[in-house]
């Protein structure tokens, strides 16, 4: 096993937006947050609470006003491959058949000659072999979703941002690649932030999972998810945690 | 659909519905033929057709030729089956269009040519039609890549860049809109031919519709596929020819489009002012000699050009786009 070296820290985070009529909007206010290698971690809460806002700070879509984010020790300056983002919807480059999507990253920073292997690697690990022609208006939502994980794995990141990968799948469909997810973290050890609405996700995916109130969006609950895998999400225990989860989530 | 061996091969037999349109298009023409050669021509006076009946001889050969392939080809078939109503009206018209001319004289000449006349003019004169044509293709074709060429790096750079936006926007907004007719003047004085100035003119009409075309289709590209590029570690190079572009090819083509359709425009204007050729130099030509026919049969060529351009442009479109859904049509 890697030795746990990759870590993540944010303290006091804060990012606003400006409205059209003048006024601020807190997204991130106060946000305290760590984790390092291997860990899976769930952000939780209602829309607006800056879960997604925080995603894109890590990502280096976004800066944040206040606050210190730093990535093994660095501060977080711009977007980098090794800090690979998973967008809500697949948004998979319809031009691209699916092999092309998959290789653009590797395409993009020139590391294509000698990962070309890779690519073939992560389509049959998403279950996509056979697919590798398609255009993305040919294939499934089900599909796209593990197309556009397999073009984020295809650059071997350290860290793995989703931001509700899932949320516009059938609930079998989700089921199959939340297990595909895990096998992945099992293989490859990455850090992993998952953004999502569905409690039950993040009790079967996460070690941890941090509950986020809205406006401003900041962290009410850190809930750790002791239970071994595979999780059985019928069990009494699986079940006394998305309540714990469902009580930190009722806040004034 | 039901098929058999036959003698020449394997037989798709045509659809009795699909017979009748095609049997009904070559009546038509044979219709429109024994009518041209059963009524008598009178106007003007000892006028005899000599290009028209042979025109609709060889149409009713092709159709009849085509109808024939398109029992084995199912390809020309749907092709040839679709055009039936379109021949039949084109035939009625051009039969009504002679009544009225070289049958009756009720449209008098030089205003209102007969279809034999105008298909004459091309045929007689053929030389300085062909070299007109070539004059007026090559302006077109010179100005159009000119004004494609900076009509992309314009409007790239307007639709990438807010700095470029900022002092590139007043600009196209001032001189995009004024028809390129009216530099004409100060384009032929400015420019050290007047080749080189109608080039311009016509790159100018190529170039404004193009530019604003692109820039406002680069501004709407998903945000989310411009990021995610970046993510995976793409130069800002990188994500302008790969995912900028295919993103906006669609407007690209309109763009073209559009710029194709007015240069023809410039080009006439071009073309009655400076250069001393090219179809729009006949037109101006033959108006002034009251030869009619002469800029029917270049409106015709003028169609023509057209039409061959504008079918390269969009089969490019089809090929170029073909992972989209909706195909544009033309």
């Amino acid at each position: 096993m890697v030795v746990s070296n990759h870590h993540l820290i944010a303290q006091g985070i804060k990012r606003a937006f400006k409205t059209d009529d003048g006024t601020e909007l807190v997204a991130l206010s106060d946000f305290d947050f760590e984790v390092k290698q291997g860990e899976v971690v769930a952000l939780i809460g209602p829309s607006g609470c800056g879960k997604s806002t925080f995603l894109r700070l890590v990502a280096g879509l976004d800066t944040p006003q206040s606050g210190e984010l730093t990535y093994n020790g660095s501060p977080i300056t711009g977007p980098d491959p090794n800090r690979g983002f998973v967008f809500q919807q697949a948004n998979l480059y319809p031009w691209l058949t699916v092999e092309k999507n998959v290789a653009f990253g590797l395409k993009a920073n020139g590391t294509y000659k000698e990962n070309r292997h890779r690519v073939q690697e992560m389509i049959d690990l998403m279950g996509l072999a056979g697919f590798e022609k398609s255009y993305p208006h040919q294939i499934s939502g089900g599909m796209a979703a593990r197309v556009a994980i397999a073009q984020t794995l295809v650059m071997d990141p350290d860290v793995l941002l989703l931001d509700e990968p899932l949320s516009a799948l059938d609930a079998f469909t989700r089921a199959v690649i939340q297990d595909e997810i895990l096998a992945m973290c099992v293989k490859f050890k990455p850090i992993v932030l998952l953004v999502t609405h569905d409690i039950e996700e993040a009790v079967y995916l996460a070690d941890r999972v941090v509950v986020l109130s809205p406006r401003p969006g900041t962290k009410v609950a850190e809930i750790p998810v002791d239970l071994p895998h595979p999780r059985d999400r019928i069990s009494s225990e699986f079940i006394a945690k998305r309540h714990e989860i469902l009580d930190a989530l009722r806040f004034e | 659909m039901m098929s058999t061996e036959s003698v020449f091969g394997k037989v798709n037999f045509i659809e009795a519905k699909d017979a009748l349109k095609l049997l009904a298009a070559l009546a038509a023409i044979a219709v429109a033929i024994g009518f041209d050669a059963l009524v008598p021509t009178v106007y003007p006076e000892g006028y005899v057709e000599r290009y028209y009946p042979i025109f609709l001889r060889i149409l009713f050969a092709a159709y009849l030729a085509l109808s024939v392939l398109s029992v084995w080809f199912p390809g020309i078939r749907r092709r040839v089956v679709r055009y039936w109503g379109l021949l039949i009206a084109l035939v009625a018209l051009l039969s009504l269009y002679t009544y009225q001319t070289t049958k009756t004289g009720n449209l008098l000449l030089p205003v209102m040519p007969s279809p034999d006349a105008i298909i004459a003019a091309v045929f007689e004169d053929g030389a300085k039609v062909w070299k007109n044509f070539s004059a007026s293709f090559t302006l077109l074709l010179e100005g159009v890549a000119c004004g494609f060429v900076a009509g992309m790096i314009y409007g790239t750079l307007m639709g990438y860049s807010r700095f470029f936006n900022y002092w590139l926007q007043p600009i196209i907004k001032v001189i995009g809109p004024v028809p390129s007719t009216a530099w004409m003047a100060i384009a032929m004085v400015l420019a050290p031919s007047s080749h080189i100035a109608s080039v311009f003119l016509v790159a100018l009409t190529t170039w404004f519709p193009l530019s604003v075309n692109l820039s406002g289709g680069i501004r709407g590209v998903r945000k989310v596929y411009i990021e995610r590029a970046q993510i995976m570690g793409a130069s800002p190079l990188h994500i302008i020819l790969h995912v900028i572009y295919p993103a906006v090819l669609p407007n690209i083509f309109t763009g073209l489009f559009m710029g194709l359709c007015f240069s023809m425009t410039s080009l006439v204007g071009a073309e009655t002012l400076g250069v001393q050729a090219g179809l729009g130099w006949v037109i101006n030509y033959a108006q002034g000699w009251n030869e009619f026919d002469l800029i029917f049969s270049t409106i015709i060529i003028f169609i023509l050009m057209a039409f061959v351009l504008l079918t390269i442009l969009f089969k490019c479109q089809k090929h170029l786009m073909k992972w989209s859904k909706g195909a544009i049509q033309w």
